[in-house]
């Protein structure tokens, strides 16, 4: 007996309840128990579940806890489910803590009559791994991190499950990456940040003498991405992905956009504005850390590409160009991979003239457009 | 006459409103946006502070759980992780313990968990009772991290400095401490705010720096950390994302400030501190340390005390330790601990066969 319904897949953004969507195992009879229930739809997510207010009629207010309890449907004895009731004009709305997980079944009890068992239909999107920054193959020996791209917000707290350095001779490279308790993510859950060990890329530091820097110079990887990996709705990375690696000498020198050279675009044109940054520098701070300002000093709107290995930045302006005078500003923040930022090397021998800049937080060039 | 008295009665009482008090500060009632608890400290009078990263704020939530308890009961859950999934009706590898403390007056243990979807459940363990805190319509204050520039980027008109996730917090001498790691850049985001939190932001952002083997000089970001005095001082310390134990003067830490640390100790070679605590014995003070690759250990703050130096040499062999001693406790993969009371910690272990379990141990044992 399979009392289920089609599903199509909610909208997102947006409460939507659904249409009667549910299986009743096919040990449970159906009775006056099989009324409408109704799952709840909140940004993708299965938020909660609903019944006709008239099903639960005399049930005070305080009493609903115990007169409609969810559970999960497994084996053993399971508690009730932590979760607020909801009373609006026609329904009574349970709301879980947290959504209901997309392929559990959940046991639904009203009014002590014989359980509803209600599967959360599985998520029919799979995640992608879209890319890898920094995007070439050839990186200096002291990279300090690498970004990973995914379509879907992806589960948690779980990555190094599922990434792995090996060598040229395959075998898998133990304390390569930070396993930081939170990993870093960015605030959608699409983006994963994971360091390669600063404790073996800082020289002198103990682990970097004793256990050498996670890549070396002339040594050839594979950065492997298993497949696997869930999202938060419970999906996964159908294939795998491998990126190569071949490590270079040390980058021991900050980045210096007083030499980057400058393509100028023609005014009056939507012509990309290019700077070409003589070396790769992080994906991501590209992206955040350069402004441009025109000569009144508003802020230019426009889009930023990254290309070439992250060693060109062009700028497509919304408006046309003017004639004029043009400021370009940069924080000093921005790194390039061995996390030298414009004010700071990664660390600093304080034997040498690696000297401090003077500690701004903007690096200004100016430009013109004169035709 | 009597109109300006009652003007002037008027103005006293109005005065006395507005004036806010060292507990209420600039509390309001409602329901505070948490979008994820990454971590949690206890500050005065049953105050709950949680670290959201996803916001870039810290909440002040009254918990109004006052009831004192002197000796607590131990907590010891088997299987928490597996409790936990049932009662928000997952399976335990959809759910993450982010960060467990406990209330230093009524000593329940408070306990932040993350689903997989990334909503934030606070819940409370006392034994074995597993609750769940509501936090809707309560008492709370909140500060937002990444609209306060640092003090230096307010003076030169940059722009906010972004704390993409709060790695700890802590609370010491009527100031919310709070560690912070970028995705983005490698730098040290730490902040030391003054409670009860007020508008106009009064916190210092801080550029933490530290020596190794006194050549080169690395600013790092803090990846958890505690506070303690040794010889009269408060000091803050740390573990740092690349290297073990370092100590700051807590009175050096000023806003703008390049603070240079003291690295004391290092435990070992891939691996890193997860959490600390500090527990007394009789007179002495020790602190407790759960590492990622090592068994829980405990150092003497004395040893600290008299160890006056900065790590200056290498360790010669290979996963060997330097600086103050410390004594491992047959316990490992312990990934939280606190407090319980003067005489008891709690900690939560993985163990061997895969089960998460909370358990309780005495301070006879340090």
């Amino acid at each position: 007996m399979n009392n289920e319904t089609v599903i199509s897949l909610p909208s997102f953004g947006k409460l939507i309840i659904f249409s009667l969507i549910f299986l009743v195992s096919c040990q449970q009879k159906k009775d006056s128990n099989a009324e409408e229930i109704l799952i709840v739809w909140k940004d993708g997510r299965a938020a909660g579940l609903s019944i006709s207010k008239s099903i639960l009629n005399n049930v005070p207010a305080d009493s609903l806890s115990t007169q409609f309890q969810v559970r999960l449907a497994k084996p053993g004895q399971q508690p009730v489910i932590f979760g607020e009731y909801i009373i609006t004009q026609h329904e009574v709305i349970f709301e879980p803590f947290i959504p209901f997980t997309r392929g559990l079944s959940y046991e639904i009890i009203v009014k002590h009559r014989n359980p509803v068992i209600l599967e959360i239909p599985k998520a029919s999107e799979v995640p992608e791994l879209v890319a890898i920054y920094p995007s070439n193959d050839t990186l200096p020996e002291n990279l300090l991190k690498i970004y990973f791209v995914f379509s879907r917000p992806m589960i948690k707290e779980h990555s190094l499950q599922y990434i792995k350095l090996t060598d040229h001779a395959g075998d898998s490279l133990p304390n390569i990456f930070l396993n930081l308790q939170q990993e870093l993510w960015n605030e959608e859950g699409t983006v994963l940040t994971l360091w390669l060990d600063p404790g073996r890329i800082k020289r002198h530091l103990q682990p970097n003498q004793l256990l050498g820097p996670p890549l070396e110079k002339g040594e050839k990887y594979k950065l492997m991405i298993s497949a696997g990996w869930p999202d938060q709705q419970g999906a996964s990375l159908v294939k795998a992905y491998t990126k190569n690696i071949v490590a270079t000498i040390r980058d021991t020198s900050t980045p210096s956009p007083n030499n980057w050279n400058l393509k100028l675009p023609r005014a009056g044109t939507l012509q990309a504005f290019e700077l070409d940054l003589l070396e790769p520098h992080d994906y991501f701070l590209l992206q955040n850390t350069i402004r441009l300002f025109d000569s009144d000093g508003n802020l230019v709107n426009g889009t930023p590409l990254i290309t070439d290995g992250e060693k060109k930045y062009s700028f497509i302006p919304a408006k046309p160009w003017s004639l004029g005078k043009y400021k370009l500003h940069i924080e000093t923040r921005l790194e390039d991979l061995a996390g030298n930022n414009l004010s700071r090397l990664f660390d600093r021998d304080l034997r040498k003239s690696e000297t401090i800049q003077p500690v701004t937080n903007i690096f200004e060039r100016e430009w013109y457009l004169t035709q | 006459m009597i109109a300006i008295i009652a003007a002037l009665s008027l103005l006293v009482i109005v005065s006395f409103i507005n004036r806010p008090t060292s507990s209420t500060g600039s509390f309001i009632e409602g329901t505070p946006e948490i979008k994820s608890i990454s971590a949690l400290t206890f500050g005065p009078d049953g105050v709950l502070f949680i670290g959201d990263s996803k916001s870039a704020a810290v909440f002040a939530i009254k918990t109004n759980d006052l009831a004192l308890t002197e000796k607590a009961s131990p907590v010891d859950v088997k299987n928490v992780d597996q409790k936990i999934a049932a009662l928000l009706g997952t399976e335990a590898k959809n759910i993450t313990i982010q960060d467990l403390k406990v209330n230093p007056i009524s000593k329940k243990l408070y306990c932040a968990v993350q689903s997989a979807d990334g909503t934030p459940v606070l819940l409370t363990i006392d034994k074995d009772n597993i609750q769940a805190v509501s936090l809707k319509n309560v008492t709370y204050s909140t500060i937002t991290l990444n609209n306060a520039p640092a003090e230096d980027a307010k003076g030169r008109g940059g722009r906010p400095l972004r704390l993409s996730s709060i790695s700890d917090l802590d609370f010491s001498n009527g100031k919310l401490l709070v560690s912070g790691l970028s995705n983005q850049e490698f730098r040290s985001s730490f902040r030391s705010i003054p409670f009860p939190f007020t508008k106009s932001q009064d916190q210092s952002s801080l550029e933490i720096y530290h020596a190794a083997h006194g050549r080169y000089e690395t600013e790092a970001p803090i990846e958890t950390f505690t506070t303690a005095e040794l010889n009269g001082k408060k000091f803050l310390v740390a573990s740092y994302t690349c290297t073990p134990l370092v100590l700051f003067p807590l009175d050096d830490l000023k806003a703008g400030q390049h603070v240079k640390g003291r690295t004391v100790a290092e435990l070992g070679s891939g691996n890193r501190p997860l959490d600390m605590i500090t527990m007394k014995k009789d007179n002495d003070q020790f602190l407790i340390i759960a590492n990622s690759e090592r068994p829980v250990m405990k150092v003497k703050y004395k040893d600290i005390e008299t160890y006056q130096e900065s790590l200056t040499s290498p360790v010669k062999e290979a996963y060997s330790s330097a600086g103050v001693p410390y004594v491992s406790f047959p316990v490992g993969n312990v990934l939280q601990l606190d407090k319980l009371d003067d005489n008891q910690f709690i900690f939560l272990q993985r163990r061997p066969n895969g089960d998460l379990n909370i358990a309780t141990r005495n301070n006879q044992s340090l």
